[in-house]
């Protein structure tokens, strides 16, 4: 199956010219796979980490939103335990307009802006209601124990 | 039957040497003054139109009868033989002499001498007798027939063992057996071929083998061959099976050449009755296959003519003979026609290659380099091109019966030239013996003495020049060449007239007195398509001196009183007459002849007679059942001309209509033309072919475009024509659609097969066919009704840019939220053109194709990306800044007219996205976007051949603002003239001529273009080429570029497929007019259909 032109533009792109605090590479055997890098934005928990994840590009991409999820685990009231990701451009508000970067760029801003109202982790969202402190002192252990 | 057969001695030997015959036959007649009963019956049957034949008919007849009561008699008659032949009298006077075989020939023996041709042995024959004294070697042998009672009775000459004769006393035996007792006489001979070997004495002593007097048999019983054995070996005392080896010399018997089957003539009350018709036609195909099969034992080759052959595939020998063909067949062909296998080869029995109709052509074109030219007259005002002017001079010639534009000395198609072999005990007479040579019809199983002559006597013929080579022109010369009134000869020209066509003449001079009947005939009539009519009329115009013609269009509603149009004419001037030319088209003829067959006057057309009627495109009447055929017949002409570029379209059959309509006798019989050549064609004989060739080299003129003038140059310089097939993917809406009506084609047509009920419903399946076919096209042509997207409701779609900007301002006042949006919306619409040339599609990174405009945020993407990101779902929204939802409708496209200097338009349009495009029309328009940026004045045109296609390539090209006319079948003469003129007429602007297949595809002259685009793909190419060929003809200076669209992985590919087979289906039913019965539950037909619905080969269709 041939790729897609947009699909080769964006990946010469991001190797090209990455967007600061983010990798991402194709695997040789799979040019919709890629390995990506996330560094925790400063100001936030997540200062120093490095988050790894996995984006995939369905079929259906630019059509359809890529599946991105974090390997590296992460206290967040957004991302489960599992590295699954609520933020809607990956979902409802998916976009052909948008991008690997764009959405890499949410998801980096997703980490400094976490959003408790909107929970995947329920009970890391209710910490982060009750105790923001308490909570962020767990994500950064955390980011130190995991993600360093 | 007789009435197919009759003809065929006529134009092998008839009047064209009158001289000749009538001295040769003179004794003959004088001698069969006193006829027999059966040859008075024959002359009353068979019509007495034709002396000759008759005379030998008669002449035959008499000789069975007359050899009983008076030998003297039976001398005169084979002198006339002898006469035309001196060198094998004077052998067969010297054969005469060897004592033995006087001796046996002895007992009053009425014929003329045998003549020698060829001496066999038999292997195998075997004794039926003990005992010793019956024959020893060196013996003289007697090969018969069984004597029989009735046999005795009948004739003395034939008394069984009395000489050689045997055969030809048998034959006068069955002849008057057959008299007495018809049946019988044919139940034996059918029944039993037991030959007998008799010794001297008359005693019966052996009996040849089975496979030999199989069909010696044959020859035996019906006279005309005589064996003369010796034997070679045998035991001295024989016993009953001993194995005896004969040697025989085989003399043709002079009965062998009398015309005619005596068995047939002989016996005409039988014929009446309904079963004896076939004994008939066995009779006659057992004596064709006799000596068919006697010449190949004999190793007898036909010198010249007709290739030897002629077989029935149901015949014992017919596979035999057919390897013996097979292998000596190449030699013999590349003498002839130079490239025969082509006929073997090929799979399918009706149709033919293309390879098989240049060899068609081939002998007809031979000579033709080198015939003369002709001049037109001075009213004539165009220059004449080298071929032209043969064309004129070949035409003339026919016109004026004169035959000697093209030398016609060839033989009679259906006969062969063989020679008579020297005897090989004859070293006596070898004097000037040797090329004695006499004709062999493998056909009729006939022999002659006489040379048959391949000529005609109507005048006119086929003008086939290719397409584009100035047909018109070139009859437009003939007009004003040959317009005296034709007073040569008067109505009562029966010679040449047929009886169907003297009938007719009766009828017009029965008309005709009350007006001015006795004025010759001087007017022509053309009938030609209507879409040419026009263009019939202009050139003829053109090409004449002002004053020197009157044209006169014979169509639509208001039809002039043709009589008084062409007397008035007469009346006026009489010292100074114009050529009067009629043009009428074949729909109108076809009515009139339906009128006037309903009422009892006649139409005019068919009650004038006309100097010259001229069919143009005449394969428009080649089914000879149709309504149009049928009107084409019944017109009355001196002189007939059918013009036509592809005389035999897919089938021999296609030339019998022409030769009907040129009475071009024997072959306007059809039964004669079916059993002569599409039997034998069918049933892979060569000889078919030949004959075609012969029919047409003395009345049909076809040069092509690429011949070779005496010069070596070509009689056309064409420009290039460069072909390319595009080949294009669906879309994925396109590719959904296209699949499920595929599939469930192939699902109905695969139920249909396993029950076994394709022939049935093959207009269904024909009906899914045109479904899929249009769906490659676009799909709105299959959707339903209910979506009529496709097509915009009034104008090409623009949309004003002011009118879009104050929609905005509007916008920001009302809603003040969204003013900064509006304002980048603004900015945009006023940015425009500024930088819409290189901008970035958001979807697909790339720079934006055919830019489109969301028209609340003016976001712009690609067309195509847009476009499927609104069909993705069913509430899209702009995918860069979420506004929506948007419809495909609303979507705006930025378009860039093309620039022209003469008429400033914006740069940038805004255009309506309400026109939904198909894969097949963007390609068009790709194209032609393209051909405009080359060349801002270009002429292109596009042929696709549903009109409602046609309406969709309309609607694009006026949202492309193309300048586009069109021309199809339902518009009237007078629309399809105007569209034609405004193509032609000289701008500078691109312009496009929309032309539907069927009515654009053959006789317009669409030169001004050089660009074609073929939208569709038709079942054979010769109807694309022909269209083709409207625009590469002659007058085109310009290379002409074709372009067929393809879209992959569909029907089209199979259809190409199919084209490529060489058994293409060309058929009736398949080109979807359900019309032919015996096409739909054809084989060949049904394969096809596998072909569509087949799961595709290892390689794609595609590949093609």
């Amino acid at each position: 199956m041939s790729l897609p032109k947009r699909i080769i533009k964006e990946t010469e792109r991001l190797v090209a010219d990455p967007a600061p605090g983010i990798t991402a590479a194709p695997h040789d055997d799979n040019l919709r796979y890629f390995d990506v890098t996330i560094q925790g934005p400063d100001g936030s928990p997540f200062q120093q980490g490095i988050f790894k994840l996995e984006l995939f590009l369905p079929e259906e991409y630019p059509m359809a939103p890529p599946k991105v999820r974090f390997l590296t685990k992460i206290y967040h009231p957004n991302i489960d335990k599992l590295g699954r990701i609520c933020l809607d451009i990956l979902k409802d508000k998916w976009s052909p307009a948008l991008q690997i970067r764009t959405v890499l760029l949410s998801v980096q801003a997703l980490l400094s802006a976490p959003n408790p109202d909107d929970p995947l982790a329920p009970d890391v969202a209710k910490h982060y209601k009750e105790d923001e402190q308490g909570a962020q002192r767990v994500s950064r252990e955390w980011t130190q124990q995991y993600a360093s | 039957m007789s009435d197919a057969r009759t003809p065929l001695f006529f134009a092998g030997s008839d009047d064209e040497d009158e001289d000749v015959v009538m001295d040769a036959e003179e004794p003959v007649a004088s001698s069969s003054n006193p006829p027999s009963r059966a040859s008075s019956r024959l002359f009353s049957e068979e019509g007495s139109d034709d002396e000759k034949p008759i005379a030998e008919v008669a002449n035959s007849q008499k000789r069975p009868i007359y050899v009983e009561d008076d030998s003297d008699r039976e001398e005169t008659k084979p002198l006339p033989v002898k006469q035309e032949n001196g060198s094998k009298a004077s052998r067969n006077v010297s054969e005469a002499p060897p004592p033995k075989k006087r001796r046996i020939s002895s007992p009053p023996l009425p014929e003329a001498p045998p003549t020698y041709i060829g001496e066999m042995v038999f292997g195998h024959a075997w004794s039926n007798v003990s005992g010793k004294g019956y024959i020893k070697i060196g013996d003289e042998v007697k090969i018969m027939r069984e004597p029989k009672e009735d046999s005795k009775k009948a004739g003395n000459s034939k008394t069984a063992p009395k000489g050689k004769k045997t055969g030809d006393g048998k034959k006068q035996m069955s002849l008057t057996a057959m008299m007495k007792q018809p049946a019988k006489g044919f139940k034996n001979k059918k029944t039993d071929n037991i030959i007998r070997l008799y010794n001297s004495r008359g005693f019966e002593f052996g009996r040849l083998p089975q496979d030999a007097s199989s069909w010696m048999a044959k020859l035996l019983d019906l006279g005309i061959v005589e064996f003369r054995g010796k034997m070679l070996d045998c035991p001295e005392k024989l016993s009953t099976g001993a194995t005896l080896i004969i040697t025989a010399d085989v003399y043709m018997l002079p009965a062998a050449f009398k015309p005619a089957n005596p068995d047939l003539d002989d016996k005409p009350p039988v014929m009446f009755s309904e079963g004896a018709e076939t004994l008939d036609e066995q009779t006659l195909r057992e004596r064709k296959v006799s000596i068919l099969k006697l010449f190949d034992v004999l190793g007898l080759r036909p010198q010249a003519g007709a290739n030897f052959v002629g077989r029935k595939s149901d015949e014992q020998i017919h596979e035999e003979a057919l390897k013996k063909m097979a292998a000596r067949k190449p030699k013999k062909v590349t003498e002839i026609v130079g490239d025969g296998e082509e006929i073997e080869v090929e799979e399918d029995g009706e149709e033919l290659t293309e390879n098989d109709l240049d060899m068609i052509y081939h002998k007809a074109q031979k000579s033709d380099r080198t015939m003369g030219e002709m001049e037109p007259p001075d009213t004539f005002t165009f220059t004449l091109r080298g071929y032209q002017k043969q064309a004129l001079l070949w035409m003339h010639s026919l016109e004026l019966g004169k035959m000697d534009a093209r030398e016609a000395s060839s033989m009679h198609p259906l006969w062969s030239q063989y020679a008579f072999p020297h005897p090989h005990d004859g070293g006596v007479i070898d004097l000037t013996a040797d090329e004695t040579p006499f004709y062999f019809n493998p056909y009729s199983g006939e022999l002659s003495l006489e040379f048959p002559k391949a000529e005609r006597k109507g005048r006119g013929g086929i003008l086939a020049d290719e397409m584009g080579m100035g047909k018109t022109i070139e009859l437009a010369a003939l007009i004003h060449t040959n317009c005296a009134p034709d007073t040569e000869r008067p109505a009562q020209d029966a010679a040449p007239a047929t009886k169907h066509r003297q009938l007719k003449l009766n009828n017009a001079f029965k008309k005709l007195p009350r007006r001015k009947a006795q004025k010759a005939p001087s007017a022509t009539l053309i009938v030609a398509p209507t879409s040419l009519l026009s263009q019939w009329e202009g050139e003829l115009q053109r090409c004449s001196k002002p004053g020197t013609i009157t044209v006169l269009l014979w169509h639509g509603q208001n039809r002039l009183d043709l009589e008084d149009v062409l007397e008035e004419d007469d009346d006026d001037d009489d010292g100074d007459r114009t050529i009067k030319v009629i043009i009428t088209s074949y729909g109108v003829l076809a009515s009139e002849h339906a009128k006037s067959e309903k009422s009892t006057s006649k139409s005019p057309v068919f009650e004038i007679e006309w100097l010259r009627v001229v069919l143009d495109e005449a394969h428009s009447c080649k089914s000879r059942s149709s309504k149009t055929a049928k009107a084409v017949y019944a017109l009355n002409a001196r002189r007939r001309w059918a013009v036509t570029g592809t005389p035999i379209v897919n089938k021999l059959e296609d030339l019998y209509s022409l030769l009907k309509f040129l009475d071009f006798r024997p072959w306007a019989d059809f039964s004669f033309f079916r059993s002569f050549i599409t039997l034998p064609f069918l049933a892979r004989d060569p000889k078919a072919i030949e004959i075609v060739q012969i029919i047409l080299e003395s009345i049909l003129l076809r040069r092509e475009k690429t011949m070779l003038d005496t010069n070596g140059k070509r009689i056309v310089e064409l420009p290039q024509k460069e072909v390319t097939v595009e080949y294009l993917e669906f879309s994925n809406l396109e590719r959904k659609i296209y699949n499920s009506l595929f599939n469930s084609a192939k699902r109905d047509f695969e139920q249909l097969d396993a029950k076994g009920l394709i022939g049935k419903n093959y207009t269904h399946i024909l009906a899914m066919l045109m479904r899929l076919r249009r769906a490659v096209l676009h799909p709105n042509l299959v959707l339903a009704s209910d979506d009529q997207r496709a097509l915009p409701e009034d104008g090409d779609g623009s949309v004003d840019v002011n009118e879009l900007i104050k929609r905005f301002a509007q916008n920001t006042n009302s809603q003040t939220g969204e003013a900064s949006a509006n304002v980048f919306a603004q900015n945009a619409l006023e940015n425009l053109d500024l930088d819409g040339a290189d901008s970035e599609c958001p979807l697909c990174l790339d720079v934006i194709q055919s830019p489109m405009v969301i028209p609340e945020c003016m976001h712009r993407f690609c067309k195509d990306c847009i476009v499927a990101h609104v069909a993705n779902s069913d509430d899209s929204k702009c995918p860069s800044c979420g506004r929506g939802p948007i419809q495909e409708t609303d979507l705006i496209e930025l378009f860039r007219p093309p620039t022209s200097s003469q008429d400033p338009q914006p740069s940038v349009l805004l255009r309506k996205n309400d026109f939904r495009s198909s894969t097949k029309l963007d390609a068009l328009v790709a194209n032609l976007r393209k051909l405009r940026e080359q060349d801002p004045c270009f002429r292109a045109v596009v042929f696709s051949q549903f009109t409602s296609f046609l309406d969709l390539i309309q609607a694009v090209l006026k949202r492309e603002r193309f300048e586009q006319y069109r021309f199809d079948g339902s518009m009237d003469v007078k629309k399809r003239a105007a569209a034609l003129d405004e193509f032609r007429a000289p701008t500078r602007k691109p312009k496009v001529l929309i032309v539907s297949l069927k009515a654009g595809g053959v006789g317009l002259n669409l030169t001004t273009a050089n660009h074609v685009f073929m939208m569709d793909c038709w079942w054979n190419a010769a109807t694309e080429n022909q269209a083709i060929d409207r625009v590469h003809r002659i007058g085109q200076e310009k290379t002409v570029y074709v372009k067929h669209f393809i879209v992959s992985n569909t029907i089209e590919g199979r259809i190409l497929r199919i084209q490529k087979r060489k058994t293409a289906i060309v058929k009736e039913a398949f080109r979807g007019s359900g019309g032919g019965g015996s096409a739909r539950t054809d084989p060949e037909s049904i394969e096809n259909l596998k072909i569509i619905f087949g799961e595709e080969p290892d390689a794609s269709s595609d590949d093609l």
